[in-house]
């Protein structure tokens, strides 16, 4: 099908965008990478006056290192941010779930900032976000706002922005440095390149023989990405024997809230959920003794 | 602010220039402004990679651009893959000869994608190919010939020196 018809512009610049926004909050969309958008005009499940494409702001796509946070411009498209050095060697979370978001050429248009603020339930960078402790900038007539993560999702596709407000930047508080910091980002799709059906977002130091400052993001188990807390306070000062392992996924595995869907019952997204959960921390386990490798580059 | 926008696209190294609407992606203004139906549309939402085109030297699904969005840039169909227009670049070469395709249908999205694999990794290996290749869907193949053929092109391109498909490169 194609979109109804509608007004196209890409301003130069963001009061620009902004004013934009606001003459009109209710009737225009804005569009990033477009690479959820344009499906959406397509099935005509919205239908706005107007489209506001960020795509000509220059600056919105800057990723820097500033005082422990990585600060990467919402506009940053999820290529060059898997192309990126700082965020495979600081963030690297984020950089295992880019390498599962979409095929390489909707990596090429999609941007972090479209992921997240479209608020799929499945997508993996939301579950990075809410698993990093990640804050969104926003812009808006009424100011910037900094939104954390884990307050920003409220239901699938619905988010805390307010109407007139865009998000121009994602900020992502960098790991701890100097110990043994491993990650992945396990999830079950068909085919690989779909929407997941369920994925895990994990990351864990050893410090000791013991695991800390454990993080569990779970994406496809409920109506927006989720924190497995008492998981991740499970395994805070265990050991990582297959027993606690088990026990932790299944504590993570209590958090998901799935919904069925046209891709899966869930009851089954229920039972792969302790799956991915218990594959990412494995994962993420061998993956710790990769950190001598990803400080050295 | 309009529905109506005057565009200059270079498309296969000719700048195009036209008026589309706001609402007209990449892949039907290829088609049906410029009438350059090697670009196949198959699921037109993002799925399949039949559409598949260079941007800017970057594969991307033109059903998930818009045309107007592709003004100032640069455009690369399958059209434009061969620079000598008699004959088929190494890639269409090696396709042909490795049994790459069937019907047909997906073979311009996977040319196009695997163009662009073979420009960034001039001698990739099966896991490297299966991963730029995943967003291509072909329902005939089975993909292990699409595979074998991508790997043939690589040779014909190296054995080519790079040179794609000019009358100097074509011995």
């Amino acid at each position: 099908m194609k979109p109804a018809d509608f007004d196209y512009i890409a301003p130069d610049d963001l009061a620009a965008a902004l004013g934009l926004l606001a003459s009109n909050p209710s009737d225009t969309r804005v569009m990033a990478g477009g690479q959820s958008l344009l499906p959406l005009l397509k099935a005509r499940l919205v239908s706005p006056s107007t489209v506001v494409d960020l795509g000509r702001i220059r600056g919105l796509d800057r990723i820097d290192l500033h005082n422990g946070t990585l600060r990467m411009g919402a506009m940053t498209s999820q290529s060059k941010a898997l192309g990126s050095e700082v965020v495979r060697s600081r963030v690297p979370l984020l950089a295992s779930a880019l390498r599962l978001v979409g095929s390489p050429a909707i990596r090429n248009r999609g941007t972090v900032g479209g992921s997240a603020v479209h608020a799929d339930p499945a997508a993996e960078i939301p579950a990075v976000l809410v698993a990093m402790d990640a804050t969104l900038v926003t812009a808006g007539a009424g100011g910037d706002r900094e939104i954390p993560a884990r307050t920003f999702y409220r239901y699938a596709y619905e988010t805390s922005l307010s109407d007139g407000e865009l998000v121009t930047r994602l900020d992502i508080p960098v790991g701890t440095n100097g110990r043994c910091t491993g990650v992945s980002f396990h999830e079950i799709a068909i085919p690989s390149h779909n929407f997941a059906l369920a994925g895990a977002a994990v990351s864990v130091t050893i410090d000791d023989g013991a695991m800390t400052d454990v993080r569990i993001g779970l994406c496809g188990l409920g109506p927006t990405p989720l924190r497995a807390s008492e998981a991740e306070a499970l395994a805070e000062g265990s050991a990582p024997t297959k027993g606690v392992i088990d026990s932790i996924s299944r504590a993570a595995a209590a958090a998901a809230d799935p919904v069925d869907d046209v891709l899966a019952s869930a009851s089954y997204r229920r039972d792969l959920a302790p799956v991915v959960v218990r594959r990412a921390l494995a994962e993420a386990l061998v993956d710790t003794g990769r950190f001598g490798e990803r400080a050295a580059r | 602010m309009s529905r109506i926008h005057e565009v200059a696209i270079t498309v296969n190294g000719l700048v195009d220039t036209g008026s589309v609407s706001s609402r007209t992606t990449l892949a039907d203004h290829l088609r049906h402004g410029l009438g350059l139906t090697g670009t196949h549309v198959g699921c037109d939402e993002g799925v399949c990679g039949a559409c598949t085109v260079l941007l800017d030297e970057e594969p991307v699904r033109s059903c998930l651009v818009l045309a107007v969005q592709a003004a100032g840039r640069r455009v690369t169909t399958v059209e434009g893959l061969a620079t000598d227009t008699s004959g088929l670049h190494p890639l269409q070469e090696a396709f042909r000869t490795a049994h790459g395709l069937q019907c047909g249908f997906c073979t311009p999205g996977m040319l196009m994608s695997a163009a662009a694999l073979l420009e960034a990794h001039p001698d990739p290996d099966e896991g490297l190919i299966r991963e730029a290749m995943a967003g291509n869907l072909c329902r005939c193949t089975g993909y292990q010939q699409i595979v074998d053929a991508i790997q043939l092109g690589a040779e014909l391109l190296a054995r080519s020196g790079g040179d794609r498909g000019t009358e100097e490169g074509r011995t």
